[in-house]
Parts: structure tokens; sequence; C-alpha cells
């Protein structure tokens, strides 16, 4: 009895000391991975703190750069824009002067009468050649708009514009500045008395009504002469 | 009194052995230990009550030390902390056993 006692005291110290055992490797280990972790956690915090210093300086610089190229970029921006509609207004401008586009405006408005068909492509061009000089900016006879390369001819005793016939009476359109307008053509010696010497012939002024000129209607094609790029076709 | 020995001979050697435990298994080593724990006591109380059996209790121990381990390592996986099953019912037979050893020793010593 005594002897299976102390066998049995004996297991169990060996089972005492193998959870002895274990236990001092266990809390060795816990303590050394608490110590690694506060050495690591230290060393790494100031690592991660100077990433995060340098991380913070290079994202700052980024955001002032990215600053610079917005405030540079909305200047570029609204000068692109402002030049933008620069050309837009000049194409306008371009395009009514070259009779491409309608034009409202004040100017005057001479209405001749020529029962005897008395009037010539020559004169009529003298008219306009008359209003260009004094800078209107779109000229019609008849409504027919006027451009730099209309053409006046006479056949059988009637006046064609750009191969259209004109009927007598002729109104002619001219937008620009009115009074000028009015006060050169009116002046002694000036179209209107030159018209009136002829016999048959009336003239009517009217100066200052808001005129609206359509744009040029079936403009003939280029023959005479291309353009570069169709030169260079061939 | 041979027992006392054995944890402090186990206690001496694991000082002086000093052996490292990777962190990875030091979850398992707890767990083991505390099977370990709970077994040694049973075997004690067991003693006390004579009614200790080498086999059940050598069994007990490697069995419930290498089950404890496992039941941590399966619960890792399956991503089920698994491991405080086996902690409460270790714990709760720790006490147990810690009681009736407790009230046997109070017993003997006409304390009660």
């Amino acid at each position: 009895m005594v002897k299976k006692n102390l066998r049995t005291q004996f297991i169990l110290a060996f089972a005492l000391m193998l959870f002895g055992f274990g236990m001092v490797m266990q809390l060795r280990s816990q303590e050394r991975v608490g110590e690694r972790l506060e050495a690591q956690s230290d060393s790494d915090l100031v690592e991660i703190m100077d990433t995060l210093d340098h991380e913070v300086g290079a994202i700052r610089e980024e955001l002032g750069d990215a600053n610079i190229q917005l405030a540079a970029f909305k200047d570029s921006e609204s000068t692109n824009q402002e030049l933008l509609e620069k050309a837009k207004a000049e194409i306008v401008e371009l395009q009514q002067f070259a009779s491409e586009r309608k034009v409202v405006g004040p100017g005057i408005a001479i209405r001749i009468k020529d029962k005897q068909h008395l009037l010539t492509g020559f004169d009529l061009r003298q008219i306009v050649e008359e209003f260009r000089s004094l800078g209107a900016w779109a000229i019609a006879i008849n409504g027919k708009r006027i451009d730099y390369r209309s053409n006046f001819y006479r056949k059988s005793g009637v006046v064609f514009l750009d191969g259209q016939k004109l009927k007598s009476d002729y109104r002619i359109e001219a937008i620009g500045e009115a009074k000028l307008l009015y006060k050169t053509i009116t002046m002694a010696r000036g179209i209107r008395d030159e018209l009136n010497t002829l016999n048959g012939i009336h003239v009517r002024i009217t100066r200052g009504e808001t005129l609206e000129l359509s744009a040029i209607k079936n403009r003939s094609k280029w023959q005479a002469a291309q353009n570069d790029s169709e030169l260079q076709k061939r | 009194m041979i027992p006392i020995l054995g944890l402090v001979t186990g206690i001496a050697l694991g000082l002086i052995l000093n052996i490292p435990v990777p962190a990875l298994m030091a979850r398992y080593l707890g767990i083991a230990l505390l099977a370990a724990l709970d077994s040694s006591f049973g075997g004690l109380r067991a003693n006390l009550e004579e009614s200790f059996n080498e086999r059940l209790f050598i069994g007990g121990f490697l069995f419930n030390t290498i089950i404890a381990g496992l039941i941590v390592y399966l619960g890792d996986n399956l991503g089920i902390e698994l491991y405080l099953a086996a902690v409460v019912a270790f714990g709760v037979r720790l006490f147990q056993n810690l009681a009736i050893i407790r009230r046997h020793f109070f017993k003997v010593h006409h304390w009660e």
C-alpha cells in the first residue's frame, strides 16, 4: 500500500514536473513575446512617425503643386475661353462681311425708279462701291446680297447680278453708319444728284431704319481660280 | 511532498534549459498546461480519495493535454474560439478538484 502510494506520488510528481516545466516555458515565451512587442512597437512607432512625416510632407508638396497647376489651368482656361469667344465673334463678323450670314442693323435704303432701264450694271456697281468706301457692312440690291465676288452685267436692257435678273425699281440697301451714308449719298454732286440728272430716274433715300439683309443664296463655286489645297491634290 | 518536489524540479528544469517556444505555439501550450494542471489536480484528488488509478491518470493527462491543444488548433482553423470551451471545461473542473482537495485537507486536519 505504501509502495503504491509512493508510486502514485512519483507519477503525480512527474506530471507536475512536466507541468512546471511547461509553465516556465510558457511564461518565458510570453515574457519574450511581450518584450519583443514592446521593443518593436517603440521602434516601429518612431519609424512609422518618420515615414508619416515624410509622406505628409510629400503630400503637402504635391498639393501645393496641384494648386498651382489648378490656378494656372483656370487662368489658361479663362484665357482660352476669352480667345474662343473672340474668335467666334470674329468668325461671325467675317461671315457677315462675306455675306454668308444674315445682318440686321441701321442703314439707308435707296429706291431708284428706272422705268426706261437707263441704269447699267456699271452704274449699280458705282453705287455699291460708294457704299463700300463709306464702310457699309452689308449691301443688297433687291434683297440680293452683294459680296466680294458679285458681278453685274447688262443684257437686252436688263441688269443681271450674279446671273440673276434685277428688276427695276431697284432697292439698294446698305447697313452701316446710317448718318454718314445718308450724308455722303445726298451731298451736292453726290450719287443722288448724279442719278437725278438722268431723265426718267427717280431716287428716294430713307435712312435710320433697321434693315435686315439675308445671307447670300446659291453662292457660285470657284471656276476661274482654285484654292491651294485643290491644286495640291492634282 | 514528492509531487511538490516534482513541480519544483520541473520549474527548475524550465529555468535552466530555457527552451524557447514559438509565439504561434504559445496558445496551444497554454491550453495544454491548463489541461495538465486539471489532470494533476484530478490525480491529487483521486490520491487523497484513495481512488487513484495510474493508467487512468496517465491516459487522462496525455489525452487531455493533446486534445486541448488540438481543439485550439481546430478552433483557429475554423475561426471559432473553441479554446474558450476548453478553458471553461478545464477551469470548472480545476476549481471543483481544488474545492474537494481543500475540503479533504480541512477534514484531515479537523478544521471543519
